[in-house]
């Protein structure tokens, strides 16, 4: 209840930013009651006329003119209110979009992999979509309602003010209660509206998995799910709509009845001849204009409801609060930031730097900040992820020395994950030093930070384009030719010539199009042509067959030179090039060295070994 | 032309609501029309101070009128609403059902933006086509009718006007602004469904759009189309308020032209004074017939484009005729099942490829290709990436149809038995093990519907994910979330295997199962899977050769061709792609053996 008044409050707030367009509307809608005034006035003269004075057509010209001018003008208003109004509608939609994108932005890939992507892209088109109701329908309703009744019956009032006084008396009483039932139906329309994004996530869940539900032959089955969740949600709408339309029936009824009793009481008085024809008849006519604008408040009304609700999930993303998602938040001056690293200094600098591992040359620890030979360290990190009672990393202490190769091995969980997204900005941690040439993470943005580093892993993404613009995204200015030796080199030139567009062949969704041999190696190549100084692989050659394997490899060994390079690797036949092995277990490092050092003196390093030659 | 008749195919499945909403529509419009008539009376004839009695009943028709109005628009706005989700219910299934006999092949290319789109917007878009088209056409028309016949038992003149004005106020107007914003709603449905996929990709990909810095470059794409969104809106909103312009404009001088034509008929005598009022209120009211015409013609165009684009996301196969399967509910299921023209005997596990032959597209993938694998044996193919291994499985599954040759599961040719009969033989591991947003146990459930948690733990322990399980806070209730983004590799295989376990099939097809797990579980995985696979006949599709001893029969595919066959000590002693690759890894082997 409080989320939906404080977004209602926010969007509110939201509408008023640029107060000129909504004092133009209200200017508008007085002209257009003004109008209607001068009409109904002009009509009734007219009848009068002609039915009570029986004067001659000829002589009720000037009154045809008045009309004439009256509905002239009132078309006008009409046209030019509505422009107003989808401009500025139009504007704030769009305007909350880019905040939106901002926002994901800065949250990044730790964050969205907890989301879903259909639902977010659904908020950001759909949801953001149904605030046009809110904007171009529900606010202009609002002011119309505010403004043209008044005039309305302040003109009545003047004329005939027992009319008036009915007028008054009831149409106050409609807002009131549309608002007692709409106050019931809001709960529900919450409740409508989960239902509905659960619907387009899980239809889009159900589509994607389809060759899954097939080899199972299970589509029939989610097919009667699919109809049985749409069934639930007419069940449940309906509930909500025949409350809502409670309202609408309550509106209906009162403008209905209170123009009969209009019409009744100058009926009446008419008979006594307490009133002449033509006021009577003025008044019954402007009558329903009276209510007019209520109704069509009262139309828009549950459409403004729907846009409460989807804005209350398009403010939880802007609210989502980057520090307790754990992401870094760029710029060097920002107040958090600066707080964040004090923090960090306070619990971390008090005590004495003791890393859990040995570093093979105690000096660098010392003096890694500044180190020329020493291109990446972590000290002392610890991160816990959000909602998780223990840490992940707890005091995990390593450094990549420059231009050196390091291998990182570790059962699955033990952390590896963790390391890369750290490494990679996705993640904040919660304690310790990330440090890349001298910069720590809190404190430089992506953009720095990420520009040294190319990454080959098992999840990379095929933007939705050629294979080509997925290769030059790596490098903007690659020629052809680049493309095509960065590929010769990871092996992928071959079988992309081999597709029927060649190198302007669509990737498919996940790039399904293509074998795991072949995706990494398109991987590959993009991590080629970026030439970044730090090259990270992720378990890189484990989709590969030996051949393409081998090929590889001695791609990579060329590759590695001059490069800082950081596998996080498990196939021992990657692993035994690197200079260093760093052996993960439980969140910290527990053993490093070379792969004979490890052989024999780590437990596990030879437990690996073992399996893998067994 | 064609999609409304498809369209009010799905109207014809509710004739009696359908037809009730009409009539509840009409009777509102009409109710609203007696109710200010009756008062226009009303006022006029008391206008000549009658004595009150006279008064009486129009009194009274003038209340009745008034109170059912409100509730004859309760009721229409109740029924037609539930019509609505009715017809969206049809479409969302219908779609579906379309989809899934769409061939695997065209499923690749299928982008879920578009088809979130698809969904949300296109068929959201459909369902306006009875509440906004269908339904106030023919309530215009009903309501113009009967205006038209009441009006001229009073002005003729009067009657004629009124019919012209609503004439252009209903057709003429709509179809002028609808030649104006041509084509502005089929852009908008574009671009929304471009933005739609634009978020996708972005929330999808943004670890690789942060490293190749391309963020800007998405900011500056969203920004593009939102402000083309904005424009687009801008321009149709000059349409659409000249249509409300219009509509005034129309209404009012049509009371107007009909006051000043039915003037000369009171001042002549030929009718009363007193219907003077009546006449022009009446004119008036009946406007509100037309008042919708000019959005049915908007969504018209709108629902004519989401029905074409739904057309072309299927490739034309979501013909909204009845496939069959949506009326017959879960019955089809089973049908569809036992549709194979044979019956299949109990115990087949042997699987042949004879001759088979097969191209995708221009390319020949698959170049004559033939084995045969006994009950009970262990099989391996084996080959470099990018040889075709995929295709075969895509074959056996039934995802594609050989171009020459056959396949057959024991004396079946796969030509002959249904796809469902052919995958309830197979269980499938592969490397693309796909987990639904859903709990753990229907996760585990699609593979057996009948399962119960005891079967599914057994399933679990067997798979080797128990210890995984047992740190799950809500057990089998876990959800898994998108793609199962929660679960590891590891884990997310292991899954499969617990899926292909309650299969309980006869023949295991194990296509790259471990390709991408660490060299440890791979072991585990590889190994419970020998274990569980003792009495079956199992396919090993692998690019990786380890442990090859274990195989009953090798087969090596090499560009589409079955280059050697045999067990590992007979193709070991052939020169050829096999035994090239084995010394290779042996080297790789040993040096590290010898490093160490």
């Amino acid at each position: 209840m409080t989320d939906y008044s404080s977004s209602h409050k926010r969007l509110f707030r939201r509408a008023f930013v640029h107060r000129t367009p909504w004092v133009l509307m209200a200017l508008l809608s007085f002209l257009s009651a003004a109008s209607i005034i001068v009409l109904m006035h002009g009509l009734s003269v007219a009848i009068d006329s002609v039915f009570m004075q029986e004067t001659p057509l000829a002589l009720i010209q000037p009154t045809l003119v008045l009309i004439i001018g009256a509905i002239a003008v009132r078309g006008v208003l009409f046209w030019i209110h509505e422009i107003l109004v989808q401009k500025t509608a139009s504007e704030i939609k769009a305007n909350l979009r880019q905040q939106l994108f901002g926002k994901i932005q800065q949250l990044g890939p730790a964050w969205t992999e907890t989301q879903n992507s259909g639902d977010l892209a659904a908020t950001a088109v759909e949801g953001v979509e149904k605030l046009d109701a809110y904007y171009a329908r529900f606010i202009p309703a609002a002011i119309h309602m505010t403004v043209v009744p008044i005039v309305i019956v302040i003109t009545v009032f003047l004329i005939d003010w027992l009319s008036g006084l009915i007028l008054l008396i009831t149409g106050p009483l409609i807002p009131v209660f549309m608002s007692l039932i709409g106050m019931r139906a809001r709960q529900q329309t919450q409740k409508q509206w989960a239902t509905l994004r659960n619907l387009s996530s899980h239809f889009l869940d159900a589509v994607q998995g389809l060759r899954t539900l097939k080899l199972f032959t299970r589509e029939h089955r989610k097919h009667a799910e699919i109809e049985h969740i749409s069934d639930r949600f007419r069940v449940s709408t309906m509930g909500v709509l025949k409350i809502a339309f409670l309202s609408g029936f309550v509106l209906e009824l009162f403008a209905s009845i209170a123009t009969a009793l209009v019409a009744v009481e100058i009926g009446v008085r008419l008979i006594e001849g307490h009133i002449g024809f033509q006021v009577g008849l003025f008044v019954l006519l402007l009558a329903p204009e009276y209510y007019m604008p209520f109704r069509m408040f009262g139309a828009q009304h549950h459409a403004g409801m729907e846009g409460t609700e989807s804005a209350g999930r398009v403010f939880a993303i802007l609210d989502t609060n980057a520090l307790s998602a754990k992401v870094f938040i760029d710029g060097n001056s920002d107040e958090q930031s600066l707080s964040y690293s004090q923090q960090f200094l306070q619990n971390e600098y008090s005590e004495p730097v003791k890393s859990q591992a040995y570093f093979k040359d105690e000096a660098a620890t010392e003096e890694h900040a500044g180190n020329r030979s020493v291109s990446l360290v972590f000290d002392n990190v610890t991160f816990t992820y959000p909602g998780k009672s223990y840490p992940v990393l707890s005091n995990c202490s390593f450094l990549l020395p420059r231009e050196k190769k390091t291998a990182l091995v570790g059962v699955t969980g033990s952390g590896k994950t963790t390391i890369l997204r750290l490494l990679t900005r996705q993640l904040a941690p919660d304690r310790g030093w990330i440090t890349l040439d001298g910069m720590p993470a809190t404190g430089t943005d992506d953009g720095t930070w990420l520009e040294k580093m190319a990454v080959v892993s098992q999840t990379n993404w095929f933007f939705d384009n050629t294979i080509l613009a997925n290769l030059q995204a790596a490098r903007p200015n690659a020629t052809h030719e680049d493309v095509v030796l960065a590929s010769q080199v990871a092996g992928a030139h071959e079988f992309i010539e081999k597709l029927p567009d060649g190198y302007l062949t669509r990737t498919g969704e996940f790039a399904t199009r293509f074998s795991g041999g072949e995706r990494q190696r398109i991987s590959i190549a993009r991590a080629l042509l970026k030439d970044a100084p730090i090259l990270i692989l992720d378990e890189p050659s484990s989709a590969l067959d030996p051949e393409s394997e081998e090929r590889i490899n001695c791609a990579l060994d060329e590759l590695m030179v001059n490069k800082t390079v950081f596998l996080i690797a498990h196939r021992l036949s990657t692993v035994r090039k690197a200079d260093n092995i760093l052996v993960l277990e439980d969140g910290r490092i527990t053993a490093q060295g070379s792969h004979s050092y490890l052989r024999a003196n780590c437990k596990l390093y030879e437990q690996m070994v073992s399996t893998y030659t067994s | 032309m064609n999609i409304h008749l498809a369209l009010s195919r799905f109207l014809k499945r509710y004739p009696w609501r359908i037809t009730a909403a009409v009539v509840l529509g009409a009777g509102t419009i009409l109710a609203g029309i007696g109710l200010l008539a009756s008062s226009g009376y009303l006022i006029s004839a008391a206008a000549l101070r009658p004595p009150i009695l006279d008064l009486m009943v129009i009194i009274v028709s003038v209340r009745f009128f008034g109170i059912s109005r409100a509730v004859l628009r309760y009721s229409e706005r109740l029924l037609s609403h539930d019509i609505t989700f009715r017809l969206l219910l049809q479409m969302r299934s219908r779609f579906f059902g379309a989809l899934s006999n769409t061939s695997a092949s065209r499923l690749l290319g299928f982008r879920s933006g578009s088809l979130l789109s698809s969904i949300t917007s296109d068929i959201d878009e459909l369902q306006n086509y009875y509440v906004r088209v269908f339904t106030p056409v023919i309530v215009a028309f009903l309501v113009t009718l009967t205006a038209f016949f009441f009006l001229r038992a009073f002005s003729p003149a009067a009657a004629w006007i009124t019919l012209a004005f609503l004439m252009l106020n209903g057709v003429a107007v709509p179809f002028g602004v609808r030649r104006l914003a041509r084509g502005l709603g089929a852009s908008q449905l574009r671009l929304r469904s471009e933005l739609s996929h634009l978020w996708v990709e972005h929330s999808q990909g943004i670890q690789d759009i942060r490293l190749y810095g391309l963020h800007n470059a998405y900011i500056k794409r969203n920004e593009k189309l939102c402000s083309e969104i904005s424009r687009l809106e801008r321009r149709q909103s000059t349409v659409t308020g000249l249509q409300d312009g219009l509509h005034n404009w129309i209404l009012f001088s049509a009371a107007a032209v009909a006051l000043f034509a039915t003037a000369p008929l009171v001042l002549d005598g030929a009718l009363s004074g007193v219907m003077l009022a009546l006449v022009v209120l009446s004119v008036m009211a009946s406007f509100e017939a037309t008042q919708n015409m000019g959005t049915a013609f908007q969504y018209l165009e709108t629902t004519e484009r989401a029905a074409e684009n739904l057309l072309s996301l299927t490739g034309g196969e979501l013909s909204f005729e009845d496939s069959g399967f949506a009326s017959r509910g879960r019955d089809g299921i089973r049908s569809t099942q036992e549709s194979g023209t044979r019956n299949v005997q109990e115990g087949v596990k042997s699987l042949l490829f004879d001759n088979v032959s097969f191209s995708y597209g221009e390319n020949l993938v698959l170049d004559s290709i033939g084995f045969d694998i006994q009950s009970g044996q262990k099989a391996a193919l084996v080959g470099p990436s990018g040889s075709g291994k995929s295709t075969v499985v895509n074959l056996l599954l039934k995802f594609y149809e050989p171009a020459r040759g056959f396949a057959a599961i024991g004396d079946n040719k796969l030509s002959d038995i249904s796809p469902g009969q052919i995958r309830s033989m197979l269980a499938i591991v592969d490397q693309y093990t796909y987990l639904f947003q859903d709990s753990l146990r229907n996760n585990l459930k699609i593979a057996r519907e009948n399962a119960d948690d005891r079967d599914i733990l057994q399933s679990l322990q067997d798979a080797h994910l128990w210890s995984w399980y047992q740190g799950l806070e809500n057990g089998l209730d876990t959800q898994l979330g998108e793609h199962g983004k929660q679960l590891s590799g590891g884990e997310r295989q292991r899954m499969a295997i617990a899926r292909a376990l309650l299969r309980n099939s006869p023949i295991w097809i194990l296509d790259e199962p471990t390709a991408n797990l660490d060299t440890i579980t791979e072991k585990s995985i590889v190994k419970i899977i020998r274990q569980v696979t003792r009495n079956r006949t199992a396919l090993w599709i692998t690019h990786r050769l380890v442990q090859m001893e274990y195989y009953d029969r090798i087969y090596v595919l090499e560009n589409g061709r079955i280059s050697e066959r045999g067990r590992h000590h007979q193709l070991m002693r052939r020169k050829g792609w096999y035994s090239d690759v084995i010394r290779l890894q042996a080297n790789m082997l040993k040096e590290e053996i010898e490093t160490a």
